[in-house]
């Protein structure tokens, strides 16, 4: 593991670092964790311990700024759970840029939705699940798409011929489901499995104070449901097709700013209709001590999806947090943050802070807790509460 | 017709339907009271509605063109005016009774409100030379005296004199002398849109009583004055003679379709009341009243009358099905409420997305229409039932019967099963015709052609035209090297130069500028000598003719109108024949080339005046309004989808929608050629309104294949079910719309005949191309896998593209014009003026770079002497909108952490800048708040204040001195931020008196105590003009900290585009 670990870093750095032309950046950090508790299930080891992550990026770049190529590979090493210890290519792309017409192709990630705590619109790319149980991180879709860009609007259509799975923890990590997921046998509903492809357009654009975004995805649903394997004791994933237009919405009032997301979904063979979305507000003190900003932010999110389709965490979804950012010189920063169920108080709850050392170093500190009733998705992480610590050193 | 759903289960429309109808029928009378309480509320607006009476309400505020014209008006005078034209109906206009008659019009003149100026054939002022020796020079009026009393001889004096004034023919006087001129220049306060009215009428007086005392004359009067009244006339005689026609057709059309009276009262009275709201909301929002705008009313009477028609309709059905009158209605809402809210929703997006244009009049229309049409759609539902209650509306005859009715529809429908292919082959050929076509389109705003011969205006321009000259004025502002410049002779011979050079050119009527009048002065002085129609060779002597002819100017005839207050700068005035706004464009592009050839940069000067910028605004918003089409069929498709539940049906459901547009702007192009402003959004206006058509056909058959039919026997049941009813409401849209044409202002008329024509061909489309589209490309009425539909989407996806690009019409870029300062700096009276002075010197000399880009490193020192530092490239265009600031891309390189974070800013002047953010980790763009201003700029001592604020017109200005600073003498300026929520009190500027540098800043916060200090340093000049400061060092006084800003490799004009500023491009 160690070994694969440092070849993938050393061939990338030197490797692809050496060519005149490409430009190397990217991060390579040590993350600590500590629970709070001891492993609820059966299987589970601790997990308290340090883990290894590198994600290096290259760029190379015409003269005139045209033609551009990204590769930014992903690694994580984690001797506590095989199915922590993953790769990825989150970027491998090439773009195509003159004038108003812009053109890609390789694989790449694209976010939608304008919410902090969650987005709900957001659906081209597959959740790295492993690497945060909040759906922030995802995995590099595979894709060629075509765009034109406005000085105030922009249209892109994207194909997408390959399906990702959803990644998840395994028997040994935490925190994870009740029941193992058995990520070696999803159930793709789709003919042509996971070369099912998918195709979506994105048009977003600025009106004086508005920003607004409109999405389509057609093919398979990122998020899957879950299907007992009686044999196995294990569950499987299963992937749905889905037909999805969505809008987002952000207003920037000076310092308050309110957004809104929302999406229609028809999902399944059934093409059963549901909605989802969510909308909130931010607002920012500016330098309230000295340069220091500190912001909250208030949304809530629901979802209509009926009993049968892929479950999701925020079906009627609380989120507080504020943050403050000290504007200093070496960019300290301070989170905290908690989402409720407000029908069940189901909640997760996360506060931390970082600062940068020197030129090159982060460190992060931070703090998650999971409160809730027995009995629910969400409820198979209590006694997950953990404090993780990072350091990182950027190049 | 409905739609109704055959599904045995419920949708939520229907429930909700059925809930209002309940409530409704059960209240009545309060629904009804309700509904005009409201009525009544919104109807207040009508107090404070007012008519428009200036043409520069086409414009908005930050217009380019509109900002460059009223700069050269505030540097001269206004061109307001009133243009008496009296023409001799036998003879020459040198007869005693005519000069008289100008004479008193010139005396008139002067007592019309707001007038400041008055020029006439009778007044020119006409330089003598008298004295034995023709050595002295007297400036008289040509007719002196009494013209009543005036002899043949003293006429032929007159005509002689005004013979030898090269100026007059072609402006004041024709040139076969029959006609002559009296121009009045007003300034109009602008405070009251009576003033111009007020004008007006005082001139039309003037005229009556002047053709009363001169029968032997004809006499008119036309102008600005004119035209800004016209457009007042032009609004109330639409609403007189339209409104009426528009009731009548659309009473006529519902009686006749629901063959009901008390429901025909009913409709009546809804649309009626939105109508009058919709025009009522311009009170609210003071959107003055153009004749655009009072289009609204009629368009809501229009589009709105659809949705009461379906409703009265189905529930006259259900009554003679043997349903109570409640219980009908109930079940006419239920059916209705889906179907109307989907045809609600895709108008307004078809009129909201005529906020693109360029246009306040349209934008104004868009909004009045959908406020309306949305009254309308409320009202539809809730006091539209409660009258047909309270009305005891009753049904007569027997149900109908569907089957059987429409022969010629089955016969249609099995057509069209028959021959698709054919069908689809000719439609997509017709339609790239069209669209070649349409691509050519131009638009031509030529104002005066925007009011037809009904109005006086027109008729009195047409007039002027005819027998005195053209009355399209182009203005040029052409600057001289300093102060007193004009004096130059060199300049003068420059500007004698384009004078002539103007004269040659075939669209030219008349040229007026200060060189002709020093050429005329010269010559009177030598004697009269034909060959002293030159300009002097010396300075001396041009300053003397000028002081000469000056001394003898009575006042209000001065010279202000054609030179600045300090002498640097001349303006030039061309009259060009009635040419279109294509010409117009290539003409004044070739003037301007030709003065960047023959002159010296400041000479340089671009053509401005009302023709010019109308021309630039008509180019410019068909441009904008492309975007706008683009954004409406994008949400159009998208409600289509959901309303289809078929995302395949709901894209194919477009094409019908497009086509009737692409082929009407194509006929369009062949019939008439050209359109202007409004004309151009009629497509958006169309789509949202043909698309409803589309909306019923397809959700009728997607009911029928639900039932299980075969998509041929669907097609051919939906055809003679939907077909009557489609050509019923499209009869209804195409006489409310012609009722347009009928306007008498171009751009409603050509409003209405373009969306009468592409009313017209949607119903064709729809029941032929639509059957056509569907069976071909939706042959399984199951949702299929996507991998199979990949051939036929592209298909679909490459036709769709296609039509929306021949809908684009090509457009040049509007150009921007910048002041021009003068080095009156330290001769301006108060230190206000004089800082006022160095500020716009500074921004002259530092405006024209275009662009600039340049790596910047940034070291943050702590008063301990630690540092931190920051890499970035930056890149900013200059003020790519007149009126705007400059927008500017910052991409970080360093720190690590931050590496590819980008910042987005478009500043604005008077307003908080626009700030976009991209973080890299989180893959996406979003806005963030820039009203911090005073916040901190990636943790360094510069705010994010520091690095925009630095336009000259955020700011008063003073100078308290002059002082040495270091080897230099540098002005000192005191800045104070005209913004409150500045985070200074105001701002110390050291600026150098010969190059104009920046040297230091001190920055004083709110308490006065000073803050900060920011040295220039390193000052390099790019491209031989600008002088750009390589260091910059920003000390924080109170806290000891610095930072120091240091640019490599930088460099201006790198040819930056406004799109390399899109916040689509950021993070790509």
């Amino acid at each position: 593991m160690l070994y694969r670990f440092v070849v993938v870093a050393l061939v990338a750095l030197f490797g692809l670092g050496c060519l005149p032309a490409v430009q190397a950046s990217g991060l390579v950090a040590a993350d600590g964790r500590v629970f709070a508790y001891d492993p609820k299930y059966p299987g589970q080891n601790r997990g308290d311990g340090v883990s290894l992550v590198a994600e290096p990026q290259f760029d190379m770049k015409s003269e005139n700024g045209v033609h551009k190529a990204t590769l930014r590979p992903f690694y994580r090493l984690d001797p506590n759970d095989e199915k922590r210890s993953h790769a990825d290519v989150r970027d491998a792309s090439y773009r195509l840029s003159t004038g108003h017409f812009e053109a890609g192709l390789g694989a790449g990630i694209f976010t939608w939705g304008v919410l902090e705590s969650h987005k709900p619109t957001d659906v081209m790319n597959q959740t790295d699940f492993v690497e945060a149980t909040d759906g922030s991180q995802k995995l590099g879709q595979p894709y060629g798409s075509v765009g034109w860009v406005g000085d105030s609007a922009a249209l892109r259509l994207y194909y997408l011929p390959y399906f990702r799975d959803r990644t998840f923890q395994g028997v040994r990590g935490r925190p994870r489901f009740s029941i193992p997921v058995d990520t070696d046998s999803p159930i793709i509903d789709a003919r042509l499995r996971r070369w099912q492809p998918s195709g979506a357009a994105r048009f977003t654009l600025n009106l004086g104070d508005f920003d607004l975004g409109a999405g389509l995805f057609t093919g398979l649903s990122r998020e899957p449901r879950f299907v007992a394997e009686l044999t196995t004791g294990s569950i499987s994933p299963r992937y749905d097709v889905m037909h999805q237009g969505s809008v987002d919405a952000q207003l920037t009032l000076g310092a308050l700013v309110l957004k809104a997301e929302g999406f229609a979904r028809l999902w399944g063979d059934s093409l059963r209709a549901f909605a989802g979305g969510g909308a909130g507000a931010d607002y920012t003190f500016f330098k309230l001590i000295g340069e220091g900003d500190l912001s909250f932010a208030a949304e809530f999110l629901f979802d209509t999806r009926p009993l049968e389709a892929a479950p999701t965490f925020f079906q009627h979804d609380a989120f507080v947090g504020m943050r403050i950012a000290a504007n200093d010189a070496s960019s300290t920063e301070a989170l905290a943050g908690g989402i409720v169920d407000v029908v069940d108080q189901s909640t997760f709850a996360r506060a931390g802070v970082s600062r940068r050392f020197g030129e090159h170093f982060r460190v992060s500190v931070d703090v998650s807790v999971f409160l809730g009733p027995r009995g629910k998705l969400e409820s198979s992480f209590l006694k997950d509460d953990n404090a993780h610590a990072r350091i990182a050193y950027f190049f | 017709m409905s739609t109704t759903k055959d599904i045995a289960t419920t949708t939520t429309f229907e429930r909700c339907g059925r809930a209002i109808g309940v409530a409704v029928t059960t209240h009545p009378k309060k629904t009804l009271l309700a509904g005009l309480v409201a009525f009544v509320l919104v109807a207040f607006g009508l107090t404070t509605a007012r008519f428009s009476t200036d043409y520069r309400i086409f414009f908005s505020k930050d217009d380019p063109g509109l900002a460059a014209f009223e700069h050269l008006e505030s540097t001269f005078t206004k061109t307001d005016n009133v243009l008496f034209v009296v023409k001799a109906k036998e003879g020459t206009i040198f007869q005693a009774d005519a000069l008289s008659a100008l004479q008193e019009l010139t005396t008139v003149g002067w007592t019309l409100p707001h007038a400041t100026r008055v020029d006439s054939l009778t007044n020119f002022q006409h330089p003598e030379a008298t004295g034995a020796a023709h050595d002295d020079i007297v400036v008289r009026a040509l007719v002196p005296g009494d013209a009543t009393t005036l002899d043949a001889d003293g006429l032929a004096r007159a005509r002689a004199a005004a013979a030898s004034e090269p100026l007059l023919a072609g402006s004041l006087l024709s040139r076969d002398e029959r006609t002559a001129a009296v121009n009045v220049t007003l300034r109009l306060p602008g405070k009251e849109p009576r003033e111009v009215t007020e004008s007006a009428d005082a001139a039309r007086r003037a005229v009556d009583a002047a053709r009363a005392k001169h029968p032997g004359l004809e006499i008119r009067a036309s102008g600005m004055a004119f035209m800004n009244d016209a457009f007042m006339q032009a609004s109330i005689r639409d609403m007189g003679v339209m409104m009426p026609l528009m009731v009548l057709v659309m009473l006529v059309g519902m009686v006749f379709v629901m063959r009901s009276k008390r429901a025909t009262v009913a409709v009546a009275a809804i649309i009626g009341l939105s109508a009058a709201m919709s025009m009522a909301v311009a009170g609210w929002l003071h959107y003055p009243l153009t004749p655009p705008a009072v289009a609204a009313p009629m368009i809501v009477l229009t589009v709105a009358v659809a949705d009461g028609v379906h409703i009265v309709l189905a529930a006259l059905e259900a009554m003679r099905e043997g349903k109570t009158r409640s219980a009908a209605i109930v079940s006419s809402l239920e059916k209705n409420l889906e179907a109307i809210t989907y045809t609600w929703l895709t108008t307004i997006v078809g009129f909201v997305c005529l906020n693109y244009s360029d246009a306040p009049p349209v934008t104004h229309l868009a909004n009045m229409t959908c406020f309306g049409v949305t009254i309308a759609f409320v009202y539809s539902f809730t006091v539209l039932p409660a009258l047909l209650v309270l009305l005891r509306v009753t049904a007569k005859g027997q149900p109908r019967r569907e089957e059987g009715r429409s022969g010629a529809m089955a016969r249609v429908a099995a057509f069209v099963v028959k021959r698709r292919l054919p069908l689809l082959v000719g439609t997509v050929l017709v339609t790239i015709v069209a669209g070649v076509e349409a691509s050519r389109l131009e638009t031509n705003d030529q104002f005066v052609r925007y009011f037809d011969k009904s109005i006086p205006f027109r008729r009195d321009v047409d007039f002027t035209m005819a027998n005195l000259s053209g009355i399209y004025r182009l203005e040029y502002q052409v600057g001289s090297d300093g102060a007193s410049g004009i004096a130059s002779p060199a300049y003068l011979e420059r500007l004698d130069a384009f004078g002539g050079w103007l004269r040659a050119q075939p669209e030219v009527e008349h040229v007026y500028s200060i060189a002709d009048v020093v050429k005329r002065v010269n010559q009177v002085i030598s004697g009269d000598e034909p060959s002293a129609y030159r300009i002097p060779t010396s300075r001396e002597a041009v300053s003397e003719a000028l002081f000469v002819y000056e001394m003898g100017l009575p006042p209000g005839l001065d010279l202000t109108d054609r030179v600045n207050v300090d002498r640097s700068a001349a303006r030039l005035t061309v009259t060009v024949k009635d040419v279109s706004s294509k010409q117009m464009t290539a003409f004044t592009a070739r003037s301007e080339a030709w003065l960047r050839e023959h002159a010296p940069k400041p000479m340089w000067a671009e053509a401005t005046g009302p023709v010019v910028i109308f021309s630039q605004l008509g180019d410019r918003n068909a441009k904008s309004m492309v975007q706008g089409d683009f954004v409406s069929l994008a949400l159009i498709s998208l409600c289509m989808i959901i309303v289809l539940r078929s995302w395949r049906l709901g894209i194919l459901s477009v094409l019908p929608n497009v086509i009737p547009i692409v082929v009407g702007y194509g006929l369009w192009r062949v019939c008439v050629g050209q359109m202007n402003i409004v004309a151009s959004v009629a497509g958006s206006v169309s789509l949202g309104i043909i698309v409803d058509d589309t909306i019923h056909f397809l959700t009728r058959y997607k009911a029928n294949l639900a039932k299980g039919l075969a998509p041929e026997q669907a097609m051919t049941k939906t055809l003679t079910a939907v077909g009557p009813a489609m050509l019923g409401t499209s009869v209804i849209l195409v006489l409310g719309f012609g009722v347009l044409t009928l306007s008498s202002f171009q751009m409603t008329s050509y409003l209405g005949w373009l969306s009468v024509i592409i009313v017209s061909i949607a119903p064709l489309t729809d029941l032929v191309l639509a059957p056509a589209l569907v069976l071909m490309f939706h042959k399984n009425p199951r949702p299929t896998p996507l991998h199979s539909q990949g051939g036929s989407l592209m298909k679909t996806a490459f036709s769709f593209i296609l039509g929306l690009f021949t809908l684009a019409v090509t457009v040049t870029a509007a150009t921007d014009a910048n002041a021009r300062s003068a080095e009156e700096i330290l001769s301006a009276p108060t230190p206000e003026a004089k800082g006022q002075g160095v500020a716009m010197e500074l921004a002259a000399r530092n405006a024209g770079y275009k662009d600039l880009g340049g790596d910047v490193e940034m070291t943050l020192r702590d008063a301990g002497g630690g540092e931190a530092k920051r890499r970035f490239s930056i890149k900013v265009l200059e003020k790519p909108v007149a009126g705007g600031g400059d927008y500017s891309l910052i991409l970080f390189d360093a720190p690590a952490d931050v590496k590819g974070t980008a910042v987005l800013s478009h500043a604005k002047i008077g307003d908080d800048d626009e700030q976009w953010l991209y973080l890299p980790s989180a893959h996406r763009t979003r806005r963030i708040s820039s009203s911090n201003k005073a916040g901190a700029f990636a943790g360094s001592e510069f705010s994010f204040e520091d690095l925009t604020g630095n336009d000259g017109r955020k700011y008063d200005w003073r100078l308290t001195g002059t002082e040495a600073c270091g080897s230099l003498t540098c002005f000192v300026v005191e800045a104070t931020p005209k913004d409150p929520t500045s985070a200074y009190s105001k701002r110390i500027l050291r600026i150098d008196n010969g190059e104009f540098r920046i040297q230091t800043i001190e920055f004083f916060d709110r308490k006065s105590t000073k803050l900060k200090t920011l040295a220039y340093e390193g000052y390099k000049k790019l491209n031989d003009r600008f002088w750009r400061a390589q260091s910059w060092t920003m000390k924080n006084h109170q806290s000891g900290k610095s930072t120091v800003i240091s640019f490599s490799s930088m460099k201006v004009g790198n040819g930056f585009s406004v799109n390399d500023f899109a916040t689509g491009k950021l993070g790509g």
